[in-house]
């Protein structure tokens, strides 16, 4: 035999590597949630969708004296307020319950508005990490104008437990822009 | 030696039946009455709301067909007690009160919460009613009012639709009382509910669930890699396919797109453009898809924030090796006007 087929042998191999370490970010992704059991799964997705627009629900109404948010947390779960003097950080069952009742709260309160919530599995399927923007907006309080209060991003580290996927950890940023193109205004800041 | 074997043998049994125990248990909970394409096929039906009643498309009927024949629409906030609208006719009535445009956006609706019920589902989502200017020009526009609809859903023939929708308006609030009995647990699952079936039949275009998820996550993807562009717009750009064009400035290719997203302002932690309604729709090549946009100043340090743009995108997608991509993105100011569309 010729060393031919060796060496096509070769550049398949080659091939297939470059195939599984050149993937674009979100194909990885898609290869996450399509693998084998224990991997990543569409309802996960979806999920950890529903888990994010709960907290909203929670965080606003406070219900069940704050229990409602902070049953949103693994047990030894961490909320990071980094707009909060020296970057704030609760944990644990109780001092998220306490973040969750703090202030006016109710069932028709509606104040933290979340979108654009990007997902990424982990390599693992019980795992996985995301961001979502949130504008925190005054709507209907009494003696005030309706108004965009604030606003930023969470970045967020999920677990799947068997109670369903929690929230590990939840950092919030304020929005903040480094860089202003010049000659246009800039807002208030 | 035979009697450790046997202990071991009565051991291990006593170890399988705590597991048969535990999965006794769990196939005794209530298993997952929707699937991943109901959740998908509700969202839709909560964020084409927003354009049928901003459009008042088709005489007002695009709003009335989101209801089943039956289906009510409660307005709590309207006028003492309420007011109810049932059937087409009145339901269309409504979506073509007031202030509408083919290019009007208004109803920004997010956190779509979804449970399965006994035939069908319930939700729960936020509505931010905003009123932007004409041209979307943030300088007059501002938040109007806004607060949470209340959602009972059907699965009919023609897809899911809503039975009821109830508007509460937002309010104050009040501080937390502490219970009477605190709940230690999380809530366990809706008991008793029943396996929705599912109407989706037909020769028309369709999209997987996959297809759906990796849309959703391709458009949430856009604000981050244009807001916080960390890497000269390379990110953004390569949201788009090699050929695609943005629109408004019309900007072709993914240098040009990169450059554009580096010329907009940027930073780590900065968070400017909003994104909602996110509808999605198979197409014969791909797919295409519409959103609502608010831009907002989110004022630093304590400042006031602003509304700055407003407005909706319409995009069209295409799947590529790399994922699905824009092909063309299109943003469209948002305007009233009386012209049905």
């Amino acid at each position: 035999m010729s060393e031919r087929p060796l060496t096509i042998g070769l550049a398949i191999a080659i091939l297939a590597m470059l195939a599984f370490t050149v993937v674009p970010a979100q194909q990885q992704d898609t290869d996450l949630r399509r693998a084998g059991p224990g991997a990543f799964t569409d309802m996960d997705h979806i999920e950890i969708q529903q888990l994010v627009r709960k907290s909203a629900w929670a965080l606003d109404s406070g219900d069940n004296y704050g229990y409602a948010y902070a049953d949103l947390f693994t047990p030894d779960g961490t909320f990071v307020g980094t707009n909060q003097p020296n970057g704030r950080t609760y944990q644990g069952r109780d001092q998220l319950a306490a973040v969750a009742r703090g202030g006016s709260r109710g069932a028709t309160v509606q104040s933290h508005f979340t979108m654009n919530h990007v997902v990424k599995p982990g390599a693992d399927g019980r795992s996985a990490t995301g961001r979502a923007y949130v504008v925190v907006m005054e709507v209907g309080v009494a003696g005030k104008s309706n108004r965009v209060n604030h606003g930023g991003h969470y970045d967020d580290e999920y677990e799947k437990t068997s109670w369903g996927w929690r929230f590990r950890r939840r950092t919030y940023y304020e929005s903040k822009a480094d860089v202003w193109p010049a000659g246009t205004p800039r807002p208030s800041q | 030696m035979a009697k450790r074997k046997a202990a071991t043998i009565v051991s291990l049994g006593l170890i399988v039946l705590a597991f048969d125990g535990t999965s006794a248990q769990r196939q005794t909970s209530p298993t997952p009455l929707l699937d991943v394409l109901d959740y998908l096929e509700i969202e839709q039906l909560v964020y084409r709301y927003g354009y049928a009643l901003d459009t008042g498309a088709d005489n007002g009927f695009a709003y009335a067909d989101l209801y089943t024949a039956d289906g009510t629409f409660t307005g709590t906030n309207q006028g003492p007690s309420g007011r109810t609208y049932q059937g087409r006719e009145r339901l269309a009535a409504l979506a073509r009160g007031g202030k509408r445009g083919p290019n009007f956006v208004s109803h920004y609706v997010t956190n779509v919460v979804i449970e399965p019920v006994p035939g069908g589902a319930v939700g729960r989502t936020y509505v931010g009613i905003l009123d932007i200017g004409n041209g979307g020009n943030g300088a007059k526009s501002r938040v109007d009012h806004g607060g949470l609809y209340n959602d009972v859903y059907a699965n009919t023939p023609e897809g899911w639709r809503f039975k009821s929708r109830t508007y509460f308006e937002s309010t104050s609030g009040a501080p937390v009382q502490p219970p009477p009995a605190m709940l230690g647990t999380p809530q366990a699952l809706r008991a008793g509910a029943a396996s929705v079936a599912s109407a989706r039949s037909g020769s028309r275009p369709r999209l997987t669930a996959e297809d759906y998820i990796e849309i959703q996550q391709l458009v949430a993807r856009y604000p981050f890699a244009l807001d916080q562009n960390p890497d000269e717009g390379l990110s953004y750009a390569n949201l788009f396919t090699p050929d695609a064009v943005f629109r408004q400035p019309r900007t072709e290719g993914r240098q040009n797109l990169a450059t554009m997203a580096s010329r907009a302002p940027h930073g780590p932690r900065y968070t400017r453009h909003f994104l909602a309604n996110h509808v999605i729709e198979a197409a014969a090549d791909g797919a295409v898809g519409k959103q609502y946009l608010v831009a907002v100043d989110i004022g630093e340090r304590g400042q006031p924030s602003s509304i700055f743009l407003g407005g909706h995108y319409e995009d069209v997608y295409a799947k590529t090796p790399e994922g699905w991509r824009f092909r063309t993105r299109t943003f469209i100011a948002s305007a009233t006007g009386t012209e049905a569309k």
